[in-house]
């Protein structure tokens, strides 16, 4: 009839015992030789109250006394119900579905949130006996946590899993926790946004967390080169929905134009626009929505950075060399070539100068271009001397230069101005006479020296195609910035082709600012190219923003991109009644109720001694 | 134990007792002779030892008996001193013992008498036959006080000790030594005391643990000469029985003095001295 839950603590039932016995002891009157007997009567009866005040006083005393002993006792020893009458303790698998749709915003917490709430409101309704643990997947596997038992506090919601189910998983097989006096019942609880049931072995109640939704997002990005329209290329941007994209330069938070394509079904264009400072363009889905992780991405690219370009010129040419001019206009489509006669004072900033036989005062220039003069830090140019085709010396081309030298043998002038000796260029072409026509410093600033002077040689002529090709090719390689090639955007689950200038080992690390930095998977890889510097990276299990390092310098970025359904439907599952799964024939009876009654007895006996004694009835 | 050591024997004998000077007005002055028994009545019979007269035996008890006893004669204008032993029970009691007390107060008052050559007599409420001493009876007078028993009962009939006021009461100083716990025999002596002309002093001799008493706890209080009180004694209850006792004792003070007898409280931790000071003062002893 009863069972205790701690019967290492039955021996406190001993007190009670040990109670009476020492009050017997206490109160036992011990033999005293007196004389006066007759006055020891009288004192007696005097001091003494009534025989029958004296019984109820320790009547009530040993009463409150058992009662208090026996409550302690009881409640130590944990008087329960028995075995048969109780029912089997429960092991509730809370599964909490982790895949990313989890991370949709339902009125400003993610399903995955709600989710967690859902699974302590079901630990907390758990039974004492009862135990649960929370199940979720971490790639593609069930992964069960520690057993909690009735007022344990859950973590944070578990990482987002992108990988794939793999396969099912037993739960009737997980070890139960030790310590169950029967074998416990098993049951899964789901909540999910998932209509697909799992198989996990046990009963399985599925609840739905959130509502169905539509998410737009950003479903491919691409890369376009400059296309010689005076841009640094372009981003063709597809949504799901057609949802305007809008762009933005970072860090200065300016607006990037953008506009839709007439041909292509929700796809924008994002003109990136040519500026000396590497590209940071942060492309987003104009209207917010329910999962604001696949809604932008920013792009990090470093295209041909010649913005300005100025061309000087003597003054007293009166006007720039047209031939010169529009060859310009033609190597650098998009930039407005600003012509500037040099004085004595005269002072330029550009991205490129181009010197025709004048060399401003003063200039600010990361690229020169100089035709027959040369700042004297980098050399000093000789007196003029007649150039015959096929009359200049072979150079053999240096090795590191960059861009491939076209054979400059054919070219001639009636007066071409070779170097000093001592100039700090690296010769392209030389005179016969030993002088240097032709010469380029790599490095900042870039610089390439021409002897030839376009108006007196065949230098920008159509006949011979090898000045122009020199003038194009140097002006390619110095805007080709890195000479890594890598891409800016990869499908996650899909290989991408990447080119280094020599064979090395990528490593590629999940950005910690990326949105689905919290996702479970790899977070950092390692590659190794070919011996030509080429190789295929991804697939990639994350998506986000990775940091590539080669081999510990970040030498770019690129974005993994994951196609992702936009329709955030959540079945129709009805709320669990977590009372009637629980709490079902566990009420409590006479027996959880009698500890306590039993020190409310004595609390009532002891106000009533205490009364008693306040009337006067006691003493 | 000894009732007295050396050095207090030697000051008892040097005190006289007062009361029969100013009975016989100090017309006699000191007596003659300390032969007791050589007057004309007679006075008790005592046991022969060595040395004594033979022509005092008492040949007729001897041819009873077939024992040598002397024959005593009180000499007119002879003090006669009771000394009467209250031996109940509750004498008995006491660390320092009420009944060696009682004894000492006794012997020394005998003591003093025999010195004096008065005529001692002794007896105690249990045993109805007192014992008559001489001026040479100094030793067995402290023998016999000092083998006296208390008796196992507490004693109601006085009558042996009323018979010994029936002669030459005017004579007669009573030295009446008890607790007075069963008080009523005691002050039905001392009232015919005074009827027969004695001059009484009551010695009454409490214990200390009687008046002042330290017990504490849940006590069954088992009464000497009888009864059982079961108490849980406290301070109030000590306190209760403290006053019980000074009532008690304040009656007995008051029914003394009204049976015309003086009255001494001796605790029984006290040494002899006090209480010879109080005979002086009650005019029972003079220096």
């Amino acid at each position: 009839m009863l069972e205790f839950a701690r019967e290492q603590w039955l021996w406190l039932f001993a007190l009670v015992g040990v109670f009476y016995v020492a009050w017997w002891f206490a109160r036992r009157y011990r033999k005293r030789r007196v004389t006066y007997g007759l006055i020891w009567q009288r004192v007696a009866k005097r001091v003494l109250p009534p025989g029958w005040k004296r019984v109820l006083r320790t009547v009530l005393t040993l009463l409150v006394s058992g009662l208090m002993l026996s409550s302690i006792a009881l409640k130590a020893a944990g008087l329960q119900r028995p075995e048969s009458e109780r029912p089997p303790p429960l092991l509730v698998f809370v599964l909490v579905d982790n895949s990313p749709s989890m991370r949709a915003l339902e009125n400003k917490l993610t399903r995955a949130q709600l989710a967690q709430q859902r699974a302590q409101e079901i630990v907390d309704k758990l039974g004492d006996l009862d135990r649960a643990a929370l199940v979720w997947r971490q790639n593609g596997q069930l992964l069960v946590g520690p057993w909690l038992k009735h007022g344990d506090s859950l973590g944070p919601p578990p990482p987002v899993d992108w990988a794939a189910h793999s396969g099912a998983t037993d739960l009737g097989r997980v070890a139960a926790p030790p310590g169950l006096p029967s074998e416990p019942a098993r049951l899964c609880i789901e909540l999910t946004d998932s209509d697909t049931p799992e198989d996990v072995g046990v009963r399985l109640l599925r609840e739905s967390v959130g509502t169905s939704q539509k998410n737009d997002g950003i479903k491919r990005a691409t890369y376009e080169p400059p296309a010689n329209d005076g841009t640094s290329g372009s981003l063709l941007v597809e949504s799901y929905f057609g949802g305007e994209i809008e762009a933005t330069s970072l860090p200065l938070m300016s607006a990037i134009p953008v506009s839709q394509e007439p041909d292509m079904l929700n796809t924008w264009r994002v003109r990136l626009p040519i500026q000396p400072e590497p590209l940071e363009i942060w492309v987003r889905v104009a209207a917010s929505d329910p999962l604001p992780e696949d809604d932008s991405i920013v792009v990090r690219l470093d295209p041909p950075r010649l913005a300005t370009v100025t061309l000087c010129y003597p003054a007293e040419d009166g006007e720039p060399n047209d031939q010169l001019e529009k060859a310009l206009s033609l190597l650098l489509p998009g930039r407005e070539i600003i012509a500037q006669p040099v004085s004595g004072d005269t002072i330029v900033r550009a991205d490129l100068l181009v010197c025709d036989r004048a060399l401003p005062a003063q200039y600010e220039a990361r690229f020169l271009m100089c035709f027959g003069v040369l700042p004297v830090e980098y050399g000093r140019v000789g007196s003029p001397v007649p150039a015959e085709p096929n009359m200049q010396l072979r150079v053999e081309q240096p090795e590191d230069l960059g861009f491939e030298v076209p054979d400059l043998t054919l070219l001639y002038g009636r007066e071409a101005v070779p170097l000093e000796e001592g100039h700090s260029l690296v010769p392209l072409a030389k005179h016969m006479q030993g002088g240097t026509l032709v010469g380029v410093k790599r490095g900042s600033p870039e610089v390439l020296y021409v002897g030839f002077i376009p108006h007196l040689s065949s230098l920008l002529l159509q006949d011979d195609w090898s000045g122009v090709l020199l003038l194009s090719r140097w002006l390619d390689a110095i805007q080709s910035g890195p000479r890594n090639k890598l891409p800016l955007f990869v499908q996650a689950g899909e290989q991408a082709e990447f080119e280094l200038e020599r064979s090395g080992t990528l490593q590629i690390q999940l950005s910690d600012t990326s949105l689905w930095a919290q996702s479970c998977g790899p977070r950092e890889y390692a590659v190794t190219s070919g011996p030509d510097g080429r190789g295929e990276l991804g697939p990639f299990t994350i998506p986000g923003e990775y940091v590539v390092k080669h081999p510990v310098r970040e030498i770019g970025r690129l974005t993994a991109f994951a196609p992702y359904d936009p329709d955030l439907t959540v079945p129709n599952l009805p709320r669990l009644d977590l009372n009637g799964l629980f709490h079902k024939g566990t009420e409590p009876d006479w027996r959880d109720r009698l500890p306590g009654a039993l020190l409310w007895i004595a609390l009532g006996l002891m106000i009533l001694e205490w009364l008693l004694w306040l009337v006067g009835v006691t003493e | 134990m000894p009732l007295f050591d050396e050095a207090t024997l030697t000051r008892l004998r040097r005190l006289r007792l007062a009361a029969g000077r100013v009975q016989r007005g100090g017309a006699r002055g000191e007596r003659l002779s300390k032969q007791f028994g050589a007057g004309q009545e007679f006075g008790a019979h005592r046991p022969y030892t060595q040395g004594d007269d033979l022509r005092r035996v008492d040949w007729n008890v001897y041819g009873r008996l077939g024992q040598l006893f002397l024959k005593l004669f009180e000499q007119p204008g002879q003090l006669r001193v009771l000394l009467v032993a209250d031996d109940a029970p509750t004498m008995s009691f006491g660390e320092h013992d009420k009944w060696l007390a009682a004894r000492r107060a006794l012997a020394a008052v005998g003591m003093i008498a025999l010195e004096g050559s008065e005529h001692v007599v002794l007896s105690r409420l249990g045993v109805p036959t007192p014992v008559n001493f001489d001026g040479t009876g100094e030793a067995r007078l402290l023998q016999l006080l000092d083998e006296m028993p208390v008796s196992a009962a507490p004693t109601e009939n006085t009558a042996g000790v009323r018979g010994m006021f029936e002669r030459r009461g005017r004579d007669s100083v009573l030295v009446l030594v008890s607790d007075f716990q069963n008080r009523e025999p005691l002050l039905g002596i001392l009232r015919d005391a005074r009827r027969a002309g004695v001059r009484a002093v009551a010695i009454s001799i409490a214990a200390a643990e009687e008046l002042n008493p330290t017990l504490e706890g849940f006590s069954r209080l088992q009464a000497i000469g009888g009864g059982d009180t079961k108490l849980r004694i406290d301070e109030r209850v000590l306190q209760a029985y403290r006053e019980e006792v000074q009532h008690y004792r304040e009656g007995i003070t008051r029914a003394v003095h009204a049976a015309g007898a003086a009255f001494i409280e001796l605790d029984s931790a006290d040494p002899i001295e006090p209480l010879i000071v109080d005979l002086m003062r009650a005019g029972v002893i003079g220096a």
